[in-house]
């Protein structure tokens, strides 16, 4: 991708917030940033190793409970909680992952499934850590930091909050791609087209899909983290079963094994829900038909249809320019 | 030298004993090849020699070592290249991608390592190099942007081969299951030539074939299989009027 | 602690009876039809509509909702999964789920959100058996409509052209294909079939308890849970997984803890996928080319 593409989405980004200040526009900002890492993290798994996962919110909420138990109750700071619950959460998914990748197929994603519902219902029952059906309430804002330069950057205000979740939603990006762009990108999509010729070419799978599911989750969990202390707030609905489908849709309506598809299918399904918001059960139901429809006509996704047409677009008005003659006929 | 030995091979699903009391020897720097009537045991024995499937008795030996047991990946590492009746490619990745991975390292530390390294990981010069002499040795330089399921079958049944060539270690032992079924004339006699070079280079090949012009053709030693075990085995023109291997594949005369 | 196993059976029945329908549409048709928690869901809706607005007995609107239902189920094969009979599983997965969730909230939608349930006065009273075991009416009910369902599929599949066909495309569907079995109307039955069983349980559901637009999706995972322990393809397994299932969960919900009731069936799940990946009586998927 051509490097002045790369720039002004960042000047974008950063400039973002001037626009936005405190307003519903930044919230909205950093809700899709951080539903972006989820979403990206998620294509590594589906898209680029072929492992269909339907427990992607679980592990965004485990990040999250984590993160808001260890600095609610525990007064350990931001910067510290975020990482271990980071790490903790890859470490639940190496436990789940390992045994749950002798099943295949189908069977494979059920067990996704059921573990999220567990992990659901945990988050649910579990009064005494997690708050149960109450949630967690009064997760704390980070501090502030003193950016040299700049000034005292204050991570209370929306404003502030903002610059954190871009940063780290801009590294995971540009470490994901440099992932898919490696051979470790290579033998992952070999394991996702043929994964029994990329047995007989000496790679142990197991230890590719393991390695990438801990990988995934603990970026989920890392999400998790921010998001919880962006809401300050944790609620089991927010990890839910419907929201793993969620981020499992935002994925294949961007186009699963892409790397823009899965961001852009976050943009489009926000605005939906931006657009529907009165309406959850309207929204729900389109996403169902969205679901069924996608599979059926566009399951590379959305966009790479939607940037073919772009560039053809693009090229007739070019043409339209060189061509013979103008449009009166001359 | 024997290459390959298997003694004794036993292996049965549910109630159906597919292979019986297998034994047979390759010898390096030849061309050998298992045929027989269609559920004879062909490609369960490959399975087996190459770990998809354990073994109900017997024992399989590389190099005089065993490796009996051992899973797929192990035994490629041990230099035996094997391929597949459904052709075994990575059908989204381009053809140039598809020999990259058969060359490089497999594993999955140093792969994640060498991503943030200042070279991606890219292939060091030696290794780009390797890759170039295999698209140009095996033709497919052209079409090396191309992605793997677009191309034609028979292509992609070199291309097979060739990631084969490339893998690391090289192979010592190649074992072809119906390396050319759906394959044009000219391009059987591409992948003739190309095997018949790799042997002058010392490198033995096990092939499974049903294309009896092409197997008696290109094989030093033949070994026939009838319902999971051998009935006969020779050089080719022994084989050919075998009485044994004629009525296996057409029937006793009534 | 018979009233516990009683209990157990009841909701075993409803169980199987949905599992069986998922596990048919699987076997015959390769699609893993989450769906049909929806159809569960709608068969409710059917039969309270058909009680309170139609006037009908319950018997009637039992009928009333398996007929709707299949025809719904029709429908649906023909918008959601016709055009993916080539793809793979996890494409028809996303299909299910997408029909599920669809489903699910039109209700939502239509007839909002307050749990209903299924007014049955003839079946009003309790049978008092020995041991202090209550079972209302109601239930003796659940248990006899299953069992005829299970019956009549017997029959159907054993006995019917339409069953053999049935059983030739589980087999082996390109060679039926090739032997002129019509697919398509197979497809079409089969769905209905699964649909009726489906709606018929939801109506079941709504009258002994109650119903609301959103019991489609616990429903049709627990459903999943007994098809996977029995063997997704194996009719016998989902009948004897769907009663374990019924039952084991009722002793979670009294004896261990009335919270986690949930837990103790996934982790199950789990557990048996891990350690015999295709369940228990299950076909085994072929090796991964």
């Amino acid at each position: 991708m051509k490097i002045w593409k790369l720039i002004l989405l960042i000047a974008v980004g950063l400039l973002f917030p001037l626009i936005g200040k405190e307003g519903y526009l930044t919230h909205l900002a950093i809700t899709i940033l951080i539903f972006s890492i989820l979403a990206s993290s998620l294509n590594i798994l589906m898209g680029y190793t072929g492992l269909v996962s339907i427990a992607h919110g679980a592990f965004f909420g485990i990040g999250a409970y984590t993160s808001g138990i260890l600095v609610l109750r525990h007064g350990l700071p931001f910067l510290a909680a975020l990482p271990i619950a980071a790490a903790f959460t890859g470490l639940i998914a190496l436990g789940i992952g390992v045994p749950s990748f002798r099943t295949r197929g189908v069977y494979y994603i059920i067990v996704t499934i059921a573990f999220q519902l567990i992990a659901s219902e945990i988050f649910d029952s579990w009064y005494a850590m997690t708050g149960g059906g109450l949630g967690l309430r009064g997760i704390p804002r980070p501090g502030e930091i003193a950016i040299p330069g700049i000034g005292l950057l204050s991570f209370k205000s929306k404003f502030g909050y903002y610059y954190l979740v871009f940063t780290f939603t801009l590294l995971i990006h540009l470490g994901i791609r440099r992932i898919i762009h490696s051979p470790l990108g290579v033998s992952l999509m070999a394991i996702r087209d043929n994964e029994t010729k990329a047995l007989m070419s000496g790679l142990n799978p197991l230890s590719y899909k393991t390695f990438i599911f801990v990988l995934a989750s603990a970026l989920a969990g890392l999400a998790g983290s921010l998001y919880a202390h962006f809401l300050e707030f944790a609620h089991p609905d927010l990890f839910s079963f419907f929201v793993s489908v969620d981020l499992f849709l935002m994925v294949m309506l961007g186009g699963a094994g892409t790397f823009f598809g899965p961001p852009f299918g976050v943009f489009i399904l926000e605005m939906i829900r931006e657009f529907l918001h009165e309406f959850v059960a309207l929204r729900l139901f389109l996403y169902g038909l969205l679901l069924i429809l996608i599979i059926i006509f566009l399951p590379d996704g959305l966009l790479k249809p939607l940037s073919q047409l772009g560039h053809r677009l693009r090229s007739k008005i070019f043409s339209a320019k060189e061509g013979s003659g103008d449009f009166t006929g001359n | 030298m024997t290459l390959l030995e298997i003694k004794n091979l036993s292996k049965s699903f549910g109630g159906l004993m597919a292979l019986r009391d297998l034994s047979l020897g390759i010898e390096e720097k030849t061309i050998f090849g298992l045929i027989g009537p269609n559920g004879s045991g062909k490609t369960v024995t490959f399975d087996c020699v190459t770990g998809f499937h354990r073994p109900d008795r017997g024992r399989v030996f590389f190099q005089g070592r065993e490796i009996t047991g051992l899973r797929p990946n192990q035994i490629a590492l041990q230099g035996i290249g094997r391929s597949f009746q459904i052709t075994g490619v990575f059908h989204n990745l381009s053809v140039q991608q598809n020999v990259i991975f058969s060359a490089q390292d497999k594993r999955v530390l140093r792969n994640f390592q060498s991503s943030f390294q200042a070279s991606r990981g890219r292939p060091p010069q030696a290794m780009e190099e390797k890759i170039e002499q295999l698209l140009d040795f095996t033709g497919l330089k052209e079409l090396k942007g191309e992605v793997a399921s677009k191309l034609p079958h028979g292509v992609q049944k070199i291309l097979e081969f060739g990631s084969l060539m490339l893998m690391h270690p090289e192979p010592i032992l190649y074992m072809l299951d119906e390396p050319f079924s759906g394959l044009t004339q000219n391009e059987l006699v591409r992948y003739l030539s190309l095997i018949r070079e790799l042997r002058s280079r010392g490198k033995t090949f096990l092939l499974v074939e049903h294309n009896m012009r092409a197997i008696m053709d290109v094989c030093d030693w033949i070994v026939v299989l009838d319902y999971g075990e051998k009935i006969a085995e020779g050089p080719p023109r022994e084989i050919q009027t075998n009485q044994k291997v004629i009525e296996a594949y057409l029937g006793t005369p009534a | 602690m018979i009233q516990v196993v009683v209990n157990g059976l009841v909701n075993g029945a409803i169980l199987a009876l949905m599992a069986i329908s998922l596990t048919i549409i699987y076997s015959i048709l390769r699609v893993p039809h989450f769906g049909l928690g929806g159809i569960f869901v709608w068969g409710a809706f059917g039969g309270f509509f058909a009680v309170t607005l139609l006037k009908v007995n319950f018997f009637i609107a039992m009928l009333l909702a398996a007929a709707s239902m299949a025809v719904l189920g029709v429908l649906i094969e023909k918008a959601a999964f016709k055009r993916l009979r080539a793809a793979t599983e996890d494409a028809m997965f996303v299909s299910a789920i997408g029909v599920l969730i669809a489903l699910e909230n039109a209700a939502l939608l239509l007839w909002g959100e307050q749990t209903r349930s299924i007014p049955v006065p003839q079946l009003d009273f309790v049978f008092l058996l020995p041991g202090g075991v209550r079972l209302p009416a109601m239930r003796v009910l659940i248990f006899m409509v299953v069992g005829l369902a299970i019956l009549g599929l017997y029959f159907f599949v054993k006995k019917t052209r339409m069953g053999k066909a049935m059983r030739a495309v589980a087999q082996a569907r390109v060679a039926a294909r090739l032997l002129g079995v019509p697919i398509d109307r197979v497809a079409s039955f089969t769905f209905a079939m699964g649909s009726a069983m489906a709606g018929i349980a939801g109506a079941l559901v709504g009258a002994s308890f109650t119903f609301s637009f959103e019991m489609g999706s616990l429903s049709v995972l627990k459903a999943f849970v007994v098809v996977v322990l029995g063997g997704l393809g194996s009719v016998a397994g989902a009948i004897a997984g769907g009663f374990m299932l019924g039952v084991i969960d009722s002793f979670t919900l009294t004896y261990v803890t009335s919270q986690y009731k949930h837990l103790v069936s996934f982790s199950l799940l789990i557990l048996i996928l891990v350690l015999r990946p295709s369940g228990i009586f299950g076909q085994k998927l072929g090796r991964p080319q």
